[in-house]
């Protein structure tokens, strides 16, 4: 290339100014569409960013917390990670699933398979623990990413887990209050506004004061007496080997559940290794023959419809009657003649056979029915039993008598305590509540239920019956209920269970349900066990159960101990009585209707009872010491013996008429000491 | 000061007070425009990158930190060419090494993977160049020392046009056969306007023209993704989830930014929803971020660049420098122009950077160069000149 000189510098100044303003009008051009797109298209930009940079999430709600009566936590939500994947952003399947199986414990073949399948998202393992969390940080894997989610926990682990029951992995109650009152706790699920970008991936997280939690429920429960409640119920059900059981504690006047366990338990954080069998809620989902602790329903339409009277004396003795060509026989000693109190005290079940009678059918139904057996309670908890409660129409000749004993009806737990709550309280039944308020997160009370009364027997005919239930405690089968400290009234129940379509001899439940203090009840608590093995009488099986749960109960709620008074009529002998709660049916009906019909009925040797209508003394000149002691045993009088030998002469005198609380002293012929009682000779023994 | 050489060369005295004083009467106005505008991309391509970057990087100054490098790298090269005369550049001996070595850079682009199914960069020691970036300057270069010593005779089509024609040409058909239309055609453009002028007549600019459409027309409608693009431009909500994608994203980031903007790195249409924020479609970044006042003063800095520039070349001592400085100034403000109106869907789809803005070290570095190579110009200007 030939070089050239180096030009001056003319470059055209025309076309200079021709691209200049070519320029300039490009500039200009640029401008005015800027205006036009930023000014006047704005507001439809603005609008179409919005749309298309704003995205929704479902926030799920946090489940509201369920508390104690004293607001102690039953359940609560923590937050939890779960790890989810978007698979078409792992580098690496294999090597991933490798990793996180190890990490997560899980199975690596089945997570590799959801890794690979295609699906735009999986979880990789949800509410993973934090520590699994961090694990899984670590691994720094694209694709693995982590999303709050909330997870019930509870606290206590087992206690009061049949009633709180459990929610499923998506937080939706599966029994028991959460499944109940779900609605209620889980709150709803919110959209909340988030700015997405264009894979829709959330930036920024989610705003923290969008997470919604749902409504907390306030149960009746109280935790330590729930805590006591099942201690002592699954004590008692493993020393006798039993097959399981139930307890309940209420407050009569209320209506409050303060404790209701079932045993075998479960752990609700842990329900799916629970077994059907352990999650039931047997306090209201068993059915059984409560056995004589229904007399106290018979005994008190008895006494409330004025078929009886509290001085009555009623002849209870009867013995083996051939009836239709069958031969019935007397299993035990009969108790001869007895008051009213003693048929209760003493679960006489002829006794209570006859009061069934003399209501009759249709008004013993009515009261069965005012006492809300054969329907729900309607206590807050899903699927209770309403138990099983024939119509008189369908009773055979021998269902009162069955039924007036608490057989050939079916009753769950909460219903019998339900019973004797109505008795316990001055004649209103009420309904059970286990929730006693709902408040929303911020703690404004959203629903306090009032609980349903309705009368069934008067505050006479209940006090009445109180005290004959006072002296079960103190006196008759159940004195092994006996709270330390503390007053108490309750009826025993030992019943067969009916085993395909006999009753068994060698299955019962045995029960005990009662209230105390007796005169002031505070609380009502029922034991049920199911099965017991060796010993199988509520009064040795359920009564001591009953006492321990009352009397912790009692002094958790604050009630003083009283001084040892018994505030009835000490009107029994302190004798023991023998535990014949369950019996042959039909033998002791069949006597008790030839009775009623005027029939003579006879005793074991087939000689003739002669009824002893009139309770009245004897004259005991001329009998031993232990034919004088037997007849007032029979009279239930209670008897002071002076002196040894033959009797000679009776305070008060025969042909008096007795009564419970009558003492008689008889005077015998030989008296070693002149004069003194036996008594007196060990004192003045003791002194010298 | 100018003595000739028996090889034709010119060759500056060496003076040391005109190298001290190079710095000091280069136009100050035009350096201060590149900083500005260089940092100010810093700070935009930081902004319209961070998601992207911490998502795919790890770190959300992954891209920050790149460009700051060659931002550096961008200003020495600046000063180098502020350093050595430019009239060095039109001896043949230069001209000839640096076309035979961008002919092997070009060449040697093939040989790389490709990106986005494109071939444009040299990878090595984890730097990514872009040979064609360069290219654009060398040929400015080269045109401006042809149109220099022949002047006279670009009226004739054998001695003065076709040789340069030629040459252009050859490196035109290389870059696009990478693909890159919009830098070839860029080329070509920017060679137009050197011609233009230099007071070639128009009958063959027009010709040219009328060569070049037919070309222009098979090249963007038999080939499927750049008559969508033509598509698009000509209806670019018709379809806004198909091939309109792109070009609707832009106009909803600007048109959201409004009067004032959502504020700095407040955006959200970098998320995702426009596709390349931090490279070609930074300015609709600014846009959204920086609203009308952003945009317009990003469009003023290149207008003032474009005034500074045209004043260099018209003042410049000599022929070469004055088509120089006309050619370095019109590779950078066209092309800014062209993105612009990109962005704003005012022209279809061009793959070309926004100089100094745009993320991408070889546009940047090639800008700083072409600033450096102006100032060094305009340290030696012929005061007489007045525009």
């Amino acid at each position: 290339m030939k070089a050239l000189p180096l030009m001056r510098n003319d470059l055209n100044p025309h076309r200079l100014l021709v691209l200049a303003t070519l320029l300039l009008f490009w500039v200009v051009a640029i401008l005015c569409r800027l205006v036009q797109l930023q000014i006047f298209q704005h507001d439809t930009f603005l609008q179409k960013a919005q749309q298309q940079q704003q995205g929704y999430v479902q926030i799920a709600p946090s489940r509201g917390d369920i508390l104690d009566r004293n607001l102690e936590e039953l359940a609560v939500s923590v937050a939890l990670d779960s790890a989810y994947c978007h698979p078409k952003e792992l580098q690496d399947p294999q090597m991933a699933a490798h990793q996180l199986a190890a990490v997560l414990d899980l199975d690596e073949e089945s997570l590799l398979e959801k890794l690979t399948s295609g699906m735009p998202f999986v979880y990789v393992k949800r509410k993973i623990t934090p520590r699994e969390s961090e694990q899984v940080r670590a691994l720094a894997l694209p694709g693995i990413y982590f999303q709050k989610e909330s997870k019930r926990f509870y606290p206590n682990q087992e206690l009061s887990g049949h009633v709180l029951g459990f929610v499923g992995m998506d937080n939706v109650g599966l029994s028991g209050i959460e499944y109940l009152l779900d609605k209620e706790i889980r709150g709803d699920a919110r959209l909340v506004p988030v700015t997405t970008d264009a894979k829709r991936h959330i930036l920024f997280g989610i705003p923290e004061e969008s997470s919604h939690v749902g409504n907390i429920v306030v149960l009746n429960l109280d935790k330590n007496i729930q805590y006591v409640a099942e201690q002592q119920l699954a004590a008692a059900v493993e020393a006798f080997h039993a097959a399981g059981g139930a307890a309940i504690v209420l407050n009569p006047h209320t209506g409050e559940v303060l404790a209701m366990s079932a045993y075998p338990t479960f752990n609700p954080n842990q329900y799916s290794a629970a077994t059907p069998e352990a999650r039931r809620n047997r306090a209201i989902l068993d059915t059984y023959e409560p056995g004589s602790a229904f007399k106290l329903v018979t005994a008190s339409a008895a006494l409330e419809e004025k078929v009886v009277s509290l001085e009555e004396r009623i002849n209870c003795a009867v013995g083996s009657v051939s009836l239709g060509g069958k031969v019935f026989r007397e299993a035990h000693d009969s108790y001869g003649v007895l008051t009213f109190n003693e048929i209760l005290a003493k679960s006489s079940n002829v006794g209570s056979i006859k009061l069934g009678l003399r209501l009759g059918e249709e008004r013993f139904y009515h009261y069965i029915q005012r006492f809300h057996f054969g329907r729900i309670t309607g206590v807050e908890l899903p699927g209770e039993q309403s138990g099983l409660l024939r119509g008189p129409e369908s009773w055979s000749r021998l269902s009162i008598g069955a039924i007036s004993i608490g057989q050939e009806i079916g009753v769950t737990p909460l219903q019998l305590a339900c019973a004797f709550a109505t008795v316990a309280n001055g004649g209103e039944w009420i309904q059970p509540r286990i929730v006693n308020r709902v408040l929303a997160p911020d703690g404004t009370v959203l629903r306090r239920q009032q609980p349903k009364r309705e009368r069934v027997i008067s505050t006479d005919t209940a006090t009445k019956i109180s005290a004959a239930l006072n002296l079960v405690v103190e006196q008759g089968t159940g004195k092994l209920a006996k709270p330390y400290g503390y007053t108490a009234a309750g009826k025993t129940g030992t019943a067969q269970k009916f085993v395909d379509g006999v009753y068994s001899h060698s299955r019962f439940v045995a029960s005990f349900v009662g209230f105390a203090p007796a005169d002031n009840p505070a609380v009502v608590t029922l034991v049920m066990i199911d099965e017991p093995k060796g010993t199988i009488y509520g009064g040795s099986v359920a009564a001591p159960v009953f006492k321990e749960i009352v009397e912790r109960s009692l002094v958790q709620l604050g009630v003083p101990r009283e001084k040892e008074t018994l505030h009835f009529a000490k009107a029994l002998q302190a004798s023991p009585v023998e535990e014949n709660d369950w019996v042959d049916i039909g033998q002791i009906l069949e006597s008790a209707l030839r009775e009623e019909h005027g029939l003579p009925v006879v005793d074991q040797k087939g000689r003739v009872v002669v009824p002893l209508d009139e309770r009245q003394l004897p004259d005991f000149a001329g009998k031993s010491v232990r034919e004088v002691a037997r007849l007032c045993s029979r009279l239930g009088v209670r008897l002071k013996v002076i002196g040894a030998g033959r009797a000679v002469a009776q305070r008060p005198p025969a042909g008096t008429a007795v009564f419970d609380d009558t003492v008689c002293e008889v005077f015998f012929n030989f008296d070693p000491m002149g004069g003194r009682t036996s008594l007196e000779v060990k004192r003045a023994a003791a002194r010298d | 000061m100018l003595t000739e050489r028996k090889d034709g060369e010119v060759q500056v005295h060496s003076d040391v007070s005109l190298h001290s004083s190079a710095f000091c009467s280069s136009d100050k106005v035009l350096l201060w425009i590149s900083l500005v505008l260089s940092f100010f991309g810093l700070a935009m391509v930081y902004s319209a990158s961070m998601v992207m970057a911490r998502q795919e990087h790890g770190s959300s100054f992954y891209y920050f930190f790149r460009q700051a490098m060659f931002a550096a790298g961008g200003i020495v090269l600046m000063l180098c060419g502020m350093k050595i005369d430019y009239r060095k550049l039109a001896s043949s001996r230069f001209l000839f090494l640096a076309l035979s070595l961008s002919l092997i850079a070009l060449l040697a682009v093939f040989f790389f993977p490709a990106v986005n199914g494109a071939r444009r960069w040299i990878r090595f020691a984890g730097i990514t160049l872009q040979p064609s970036e360069f290219v654009k300057v060398l040929l400015v270069i080269f045109v401006s020392s042809h149109l220099s010593r022949r002047q006279e005779m670009i009226k004739y089509w054998r001695k003065g046009l076709a040789p340069c024609l030629l040459v252009v040409g050859l490196f035109a058909l290389l870059i696009l056969k990478e693909p890159d239309l919009g830098t070839s055609s860029y080329v070509l453009l920017a060679t137009a306007i050197l011609l233009f002028a230099a007071g070639l007549q128009l009958r063959y600019l027009l010709g040219a023209l009328l060569v070049a459409a037919p070309a222009l027309y098979m090249l963007v409608f038999h080939v499927s993704y750049r008559r969508n693009r033509m598509l698009v431009f000509l209806n670019p909500f018709q379809d806004p989830l198909g091939i309109g994608y792109q070009i609707r994203q832009s106009l909803i980031a600007v048109g959201s930014g409004g009067l004032w903007g959502t504020g700095l790195a407040a955006g959200k249409q970098k998320l995702f929803f426009l596709p390349m924020p931090h490279t070609d479609f930074i300015y609709a970044v600014i846009g959204e971020e920086l609203g009308l006042w952003g945009c317009s003063l990003v469009l003023l800095l290149f207008a003032l660049f474009f005034w500074r520039g045209l004043r260099i070349a018209a003042r410049a001592k000599d022929c070469f420098g004055g088509f120089l400085a006309l050619g370095l100034t019109v590779l950078v403000v066209a092309q800014a122009l062209i993105n612009i109106s990109v962005v704003l869907s005012l022209v279809p789809s061009k793959g070309l950077p926004l100089p100094f803005i745009s993320m991408g070290g070889s546009s940047l570095m090639a800008s700083f160069l072409s600033v450096g190579l102006l100032l060094n110009i305009s340290s030696q200007l012929n005061d007489r000149v007045e525009l």
